[in-house]
């Protein structure tokens, strides 16, 4: 049995990785030789088998195709129906990491417990969703880790690289910059920040617009009419973007059946001029950890790359400029989460994580110097904060005669309640005929794997509530479901 | 509805007498009060991200410094960018609109060229 697993579940890639007994992280290949599976699901009608991989990216109809699963992990309510029946996120990843455990154990033995890498921006629901999913596999998550911290243990392991280190992670579907510093075998992670929709997926998007423009230009037509023929099409505007990593230039034929072909052509210049917007929310996100973290460019020791977005040159020039000197890229950018992941199954107690988001409760806040009130949200735990941690927040009643607290839970650092969200609630009932001015106090606990609980006690009555943090909608899994779906799961027929 | 009461120093309880039931029930209704109006905002906010341009969807004002400008940006990024991840649909909406009108305003205004 692989005693230390690691799987990188991406948005447009998937790979597992198991250290080796020397100590060193291998990827372990699937079973169609590939290092890296793209996690793309083709759900077969005719044999009832489920495609991941290359065979369900290249082939089959495309409307039973699911890409990019991953960015709908947080999405509650959202579903897809196949030959009636129904599928969630979580239970579409657990085909992706079926396929990934299935294969990969004929290499390395067994695989029951693994560690997972999520981005660090991933909220509860999805980090939920993701365990599920592992669940749903047959697997026993260990850990969760985000994205850049996995990468960090690799690039620390393989380069020995010490002190303080940005680490600029652009994936497939998201970018996620953590800060954090090394010293001996420690690792402590200052702060994460992360950006969605920012990743290679919506670069792809960019150059299947400018093919459709110079299309339509020469064609008089649009270059796709379907989603068999927009997929090719993506896809070769996929493949001309990695090309343009290595020549300032490519040219190709693109076009479908009814209207012919067309030539198309793209410079790295305006490549680079078309993406520029979403670049330049890459280097805000960047500037935006810095700030968190209360350093300047110069504070910053190292900057490492991840994902095989990293390769665009435009991303390491921006860089450059920002730090004054070169990023630092491992080759294998797209390998090292999942390698990372592996190291981290057995070296992540010496590896100190933070919040990667902020909790707290609506409120009426007072200034007493002032007497200003203003609806806020009112932090509990700040986003941030070395995690696993417990922090409380006393507030008084405002109204008398309350028979039930009610505690908003919210999500986010923002104290405009309006650009929070509201995760959960706790109502508490208190015994009749209180004053306002009653004291409450209400705790947030964040465990190692970013899971949070809250704690609301009534100092009058004594009375208390805590709950885990839930979401609700259709596509939200009990553990029941998850527990029958596991048995389904294991029993289909995925290739 | 709780009533959190701040002094410099931190969390401190309030001395103050109970607030009255009018001011309670008051403060009670703010957050339905919020929620309608953010509902009615987020409604017509299609139609507006439409109309406005980047300018004014980032409400700069006139005479804003360079440093001010980017220290203005940067609040505005990071608010938008936590909510491209919110649990309200209309909000991830409103955000990517507002994401792209602050890297507009930055590269008109700051002229950060990039290599």
């Amino acid at each position: 049995m692989a005693q230390y697993v690691g799987i990188d579940l991406g948005t447009t890639t998937s790979g597992l990785a198991i250290l080796r007994d020397d100590g060193h992280p291998e990827i372990v290949p699937n079973g169609d030789g590939e290092r890296l599976t793209p996690s793309v699901v083709y759900f077969d009608r005719h044999e009832g088998v489920k495609l991941v991989g290359s065979a369900a990216r290249d082939g089959g109809d495309p409307d039973r195709t699911v890409h990019c699963i991953k960015k709908r992990m947080d999405d509650p309510n959202y579903i897809l129906e196949f030959d009636g029946k129904r599928w969630t996120p979580p239970e579409i990843s657990a085909l992706v990491l079926s396929k990934l455990r299935r294969e990969c154990s004929k290499i390395c033995g067994d695989v029951d417990e693994v560690v997972i890498t999520v981005p660090a921006l991933f909220n509860e629901l999805a980090r939920k969703s993701t365990v599920a999913a592992a669940r749903m596999a047959g697997m026993k998550v260990r850990r969760l880790v985000n994205e850049p911290t996995a990468a960090a243990l690799y690039y620390a392991h393989r380069f020995g690289i010490m002190g303080r280190i940005l680490v600029y992670d652009l994936g497939g579907g998201t970018l996620d910059v953590t800060i954090l510093e090394v010293f001996g075998e420690e690792i402590r992670i200052l702060l994460s920040e992360g950006a969605r929709h920012l990743g290679g997926s919506d670069f792809d998007e960019v150059v299947l617009e400018i093919y459709a423009k110079q299309f339509r230009d020469e064609r008089g037509a649009e270059l796709y009419n379907d989603e068999r023929q927009r997929r090719r099409a993506l896809k070769a505007g996929e493949d001309a973007k990695k090309m343009l990593s290595k020549l300032k230039q490519v040219t190709d034929t693109i076009g479908n059946d009814q209207d012919g072909i067309a030539r198309v052509n793209l410079t790295r210049e305006l490549f680079e001029e078309a993406v520029g917007r979403l670049m330049m929310r890459t280097e805000m996100l960047v500037e935006q950890a810095l700030a968190g973290a209360d350093l300047t460019p110069k504070d910053v020791d190292h900057v490492v790359l991840v994902g095989g977005s990293t390769r665009i040159p435009r991303v390491r020039q921006m860089l450059e400029r920002v730090f004054g000197f070169a990023p630092r890229s491992c080759g294998n950018v797209d390998e090292c989460v999942a390698l990372g992941a592996a190291l981290f199954a057995k070296y992540g107690a010496q590896v100190n994580e933070v919040c990667n988001h902020g909790y707290g409760t609506l409120a009426i806040i007072e200034n007493v110097e002032t007497g200003e009130e203003a609806f806020q949200n009112s932090i509990v735990i700040p986003k941030n904060t070395p995690i696993p941690c417990a922090e409380s927040q006393t507030y008084i009643t405002s109204e008398a005669d309350e028979r039930f607290i009610e505690v908003e839970i919210t999500q986010g650092e923002d104290s405009d309640p309006r650009y929070v969200d509201i995760v959960g609630k706790i109502t508490l009932e208190v015994p009749p005929g209180r004053p306002a001015g009653c004291e409450v106090t209400v705790t947030y606990s964040y465990d190692e794997n970013q899971r949070v609980r809250a704690l609301v006690l009534d100092k009058e009555s004594g009375r208390s509530q805590d709950v885990a943090i839930s979401y609700k909608g259709e596509g939200v899994l009990s553990d029941a479901q998850i527990e029958d779906m596991a048995t389904y799961i294991q029993g289909l027929r995925i290739e | 509805m709780f009533k959190k009461v701040l002094e410099e120093l931190g969390k401190v309880f309030s001395t103050r007498e109970p607030i009255s039931a009018s001011q309670a029930s008051a403060a009670a209704e703010k957050l339905e009060e919020l929620k309608q109006k953010e509902d009615e905002r987020l409604e017509k906010t299609d139609t507006e991200l439409k109309t406005k341009s980047a300018e004014e969807l980032c409400e700069l004002k006139d005479g804003m410094t360079v440093e001010e400008l980017r220290a203005h940006l940067q609040n505005l990024y990071k608010r938008h960018n936590r909510a491209a991840s919110s649990l309200d649909a209309r909000r991830r909406d409103e955000a990517e609109v507002m994401l792209n009108a602050i890297v507009e305003v930055r590269q008109r205004y700051l002229d950060k060229a990039i290599d």
